[in-house]
C-alpha cells in the first residue's frame, strides 16, 4: 500500500529528516553518484523526489528541476534555493512521479536522477507507469541515473545499462545504476 | 469477449481495482487478440476483444491511459455525466477517488479513446418512472457538444446490471447498442455481458523457456540470471547449465539455485557447446527457446519483444535482435561489426556500441551461409528446433548452423530493431570487472556479519553456562 501523503508531509515538517546532512554514508552516496555521471554536457536535469534538495543543489545542468510530493520538502527546498549562489539553475516543485509527463514536453530532459523512489511505499504496483513516464520525459541519448537499496528494488527500465556500482549505505548496500536511452 | 474495467492505480483496494503493472501484463497478453470497437466487435469472433471502462475515473487517464497508447489500442469509456470532474463521494463503500475532467476525456479521445454514456447518475433503472428513465438515458446537448468526436455516445453500459426490459426498450431507441455488467447476454446488442477484469486475471499464452548456459562464467553469471528475472514478460522456465566448469561457478550456482524460478543443472562431465546446448534445449519444454551466455545479459524488453515477433506470423521461427556490444573487447567486435558507439563506462572504462543487425533482405539471406547475423540468442520456435534436429557438430559456430538450417526449412526469421541484447566481449584473463568484485565484496561484508551475531550468541550462551566465579 502506498505511503500517505499526509505522512510524508508531517515527516518533512523539518528539514533535513533523514540526517543525510551529518552521515558519511550519505556524503558517500552523493559522491558516487557524481562521479559516476557520464561526462558530457547536460542541459535539462530532472531529480524525481527531491526531498529537499540534499542531492538536487549539486546536479550539472542548466536548468535543474526538483520535484517531490511532499510540499514540505519542496518549500526547504526552495528556502534554500533562494540563498544559493547558482540560484537561478534551480527550481522545484510539488508533484506526484505518476503526473510528471503533464508538467513537461517530451524528451524535455538529458538526464533523470531518482534516488530512493522506486520502492513499493512510493510506487506500488505500477513499475511499468514510471518505466512510460520516465521514458517520455527523458531524450533520446540521455542518461537516467537511479540510486537505491538493493535488497527493496527490482529494476525494470528499457534502457540499457551502462555502469554499476554497489557500495555499503547504512547497513544495506545500495546499487547505483545509470543507464541511456 | 468484452473487459470491463474500473480503476487501475498504483495499488488494488478493492475487486474494482487493477494494478498498473497487471494491466499492462493483460494488455500485452491482448496482442494475441484482435482489439476493436464496440461498433465492430462480432460476438461470434473469438478472437476479438473490447476494452471498455465505467466511472471514469481519473486513474483511468493517469495510469492505464499511456498503456493504451503504448500498444494504440482504441478502448470505450463509458461516463457518469454527472460527475465528470467531481468525486466518488456517493460511493460510501469504496475509497474516495476522482473522475476525469473533460480535458482528460478529450486527451483520451485524441488517442483511440471513444466516450460513451452510463448514464447521468448511476442509479439503479429497474423500476423508475419513464420520465427519470428519460432523464438517466438521455446526454445533455453541453456535453455532446464538448466531446462529440465521431463514434461519441453511439453506447450506453446500464448501471448496476439490474436493469428491466423498459430500460432496454429506451436504450434501443438512443444508442447502437449496450453492455451490462451482468444478467446479460452474449449475442444480445443491447444487453451484451462483460468480463470482470480483476487483477489475476491472465488470458492463455506460449510458454517461453529461458537457458542460461554456464562455462567458467561464475564472475557474470549472476549478472545474466538477474537480467532474465527482471523481464517484463516474465520467462515460464528458466534453466541455468553449467558445463563442469572449473573456477568459482559452483559457489555462485549456490547463490543462483536459491532465485525463485530457477533451475540448476551441472554436468558432472564437460559436453562441449553442441551437446551442453541440445540438453539443455531438450530439458525445457517452453514452445518458445533462447539460450542467453553466462557472460551477457538481456534487456528488461527482451523476451517481450521477441516473443512478440515469434507470435506474428506461423511461419516465423526465429526472432533476432540488435546487439549492445560493450566490456574490454568490445572494440574490436564494434570494429567488424561497423557498430556505433553510444556510450562510454566511467567505470569500467570502455565503450558501448550498438550494432544495428540487417533486416533479413533476399541478399542477406543469400549471403547467410558465409555471413550470419542472428546472434546465438535469438529465440526460436521449438517447433524448428525439433524439425531441423538441434544443434549440430560443424566446423563453423554452433548458432549460425543451426538457424541456417531452420531457413533452409521454410523457417522465417525477423528482425527486433531494438538493442535488448548486452553481449560481453572479453577475454579470460579480463573477467573481473568493478561491478563483480563489488558484489563479492558484499557478501563478504554480508558474512563478516553473519558471523559476527553468531559469535556474539556464542559468548552470551557461554556466559551464561560458565558457573559463578
Amino acid at each position: 500500500m502506498l505511503q500517505p501523503k499526509t505522512e510524508l508531509e508531517s515527516f518533512y515538517a523539518n528539514r533535513d529528516p533523514w540526517g543525510y546532512e551529518s552521515n558519511p554514508d550519505d556524503a558517500r552516496r552523493q559522491a558516487e553518484l557524481l562521479g559516476i555521471l557520464p561526462r558530457q554536457r547536460v542541459r535539462r536535469t530532472l531529480d524525481i523526489g527531491c526531498g529537499d534538495g540534499f542531492v538536487t543543489f549539486s546536479l550539472p545542468g542548466d536548468e535543474v528541476v526538483g520535484v517531490d510530493i511532499s510540499d514540505n520538502a519542496i518549500q526547504h527546498a526552495r528556502n534554500a534555493a533562494a540563498h544559493h549562489p547558482e540560484a537561478g539553475r534551480f527550481s522545484f516543485r510539488t508533484g506526484s512521479i505518476f503526473e510528471l509527463d503533464e508538467h513537461f514536453p517530451p524528451g524535455h530532459f538529458d538526464l533523470i536522477v531518482i534516488t530512493g523512489v522506486l520502492y513499493p511505499q512510493y510506487i506500488g504496483q505500477a513499475k511499468q507507469a514510471v518505466r512510460l513516464k520516465v521514458d517520455q520525459l527523458l531524450a533520446d541519448g540521455g542518461t537516467l541515473v537511479c540510486c537505491h537499496i538493493e535488497a527493496w528494488y527490482q529494476p525494470f527500465f528499457w534502457f540499457n545499462l551502462i555502469d554499476q556500482m554497489m557500495y555499503p549505505y547504512r547497513g544495506h548496500t545500495h546499487l547505483l545504476e545509470v543507464y541511456r536511452k | 469477449m468484452i473487459l470491463m474495467y474500473h480503476k487501475v492505480d498504483a495499488d488494488v483496494r478493492s475487486m474494482w481495482w487493477v494494478s498498473a503493472d497487471a494491466f499492462r501484463a493483460q494488455m500485452h497478453a491482448l496482442k494475441r487478440y484482435q482489439v476493436v470497437t464496440l461498433d465492430d466487435y462480432d460476438p461470434a469472433n473469438g478472437r476479438q476483444a473490447v476494452i471498455t471502462f465505467d466511472g471514469v475515473y481519473e486513474d483511468v487517464y493517469r495510469f492505464a491511459f499511456p498503456i493504451l497508447k503504448e500498444f494504440g489500442y482504441p478502448f470505450e469509456l463509458f461516463v457518469v455525466g454527472d460527475t465528470i470532474g467531481g468525486d466518488n463521494a456517493f460511493d460510501t463503500v469504496e475509497p474516495l477517488t476522482r473522475f476525469c475532467t473533460v480535458e482528460q476525456l478529450r486527451a483520451m479521445q485524441a488517442h483511440g479513446g471513444r466516450v460513451q454514456w452510463h448514464t447521468a447518475s448511476h442509479q439503479k433503472m429497474a423500476g423508475m418512472s419513464a420520465e427519470a428513465l428519460e432523464a438517466e438515458i438521455r446526454v445533455p446537448d453541453a456535453l455532446r457538444q464538448q466531446l462529440g468526436a465521431p463514434g461519441s455516445f453511439d453506447w450506453f453500459a446500464y448501471p448496476h446490471g439490474d436493469h428491466d426490459p423498459q430500460a432496454v426498450e429506451l436504450v434501443k431507441q438512443h444508442f447502437k447498442g449496450a453492455i451490462s455488467v451482468n444478467a446479460g447476454s452474449a449475442t444480445d446488442r443491447y444487453q451484451y455481458n462483460r468480463l470482470t477484469m480483476t487483477e489475476g486475471v491472465r488470458f492463455g499464452d506460449v510458454k517461453i523457456s529461458v537457458v542460461i548456459a554456464n562455462y567458467n562464467y561464475g564472475r557474470f553469471l549472476e549478472e545474466a540470471v538477474r537480467s532474465v528475472l527482471l523481464q517484463s514478460r516474465p520467462a515460464d522456465e528458466i534453466i541455468v547449465i553449467d558445463d563442469a566448469s572449473t573456477d568459482e561457478s559452483e559457489e555462485v550456482l549456490e547463490r543462483v539455485r536459491k532465485l525463485p524460478g530457477v533451475k540448476v543443472v551441472v554436468n558432472e562431465q564437460n559436453l562441449g557447446i553442441v551437446d551442453n546446448f541440445n540438453k539443455a534445449i531438450k530439458l525445457t519444454s517452453g514452445d518458445y527457446v533462447c539460450i542467453v551466455g553466462a557472460d551477457n545479459r538481456i534487456r528488461a524488453d527482451y523476451l517481450e519483444k521477441c516473443k512478440d515477433v515469434l507470435d506474428s506470423a506461423p511461419e516465423v521461427g526465429i526472432a533476432y535482435t540488435d546487439v549492445m556490444i560493450f566490456g574490454p573487447l568490445g572494440w574490436k567486435l564494434a570494429r567488424y561489426y561497423a557498430a556505433e558507439k553510444v556510450a562510454e563506462s566511467v567505470v569500467e572504462g570502455s565503450a558501448f556500441y550498438n550494432w544495428k543487425v540487417t533486416e533479413p533482405t533476399p541478399e542477406a539471406l543469400h549471403a547467410m551461409q558465409v555471413r550470419n547475423f542472428i546472434h546465438g540468442s535469438s529465440m526460436y520456435k521449438r517447433a524448428a528446433f525439433n524439425m531441423v534436429g538441434g544443434y549440430r557438430k560443424t566446423s563453423g559456430p554452433e548458432d549460425h548452423n543451426l538457424f541456417h538450417r531452420m531457413l533452409q526449412q521454410g523457417w522465417r526469421c525477423k528482425r527486433v530493431p531494438h538493442p535488448v541484447l548486452e553481449y560481453r566481449q572479453h577475454s579470460n584473463a579480463q573477467a573481473n570487472t568493478v561491478l563483480s568484485l563489488q558484489r563479492e565484496n558484499t557478501r563478504l561484508r554480508e558474512t563478516v556479519t553473519q558471523l559476527q551475531q553468531q559469535n556474539a550468541a556464542l559468548v552470551a550462551r557461554l556466559t551464561a553456562q560458565a558457573p559463578a566465579a
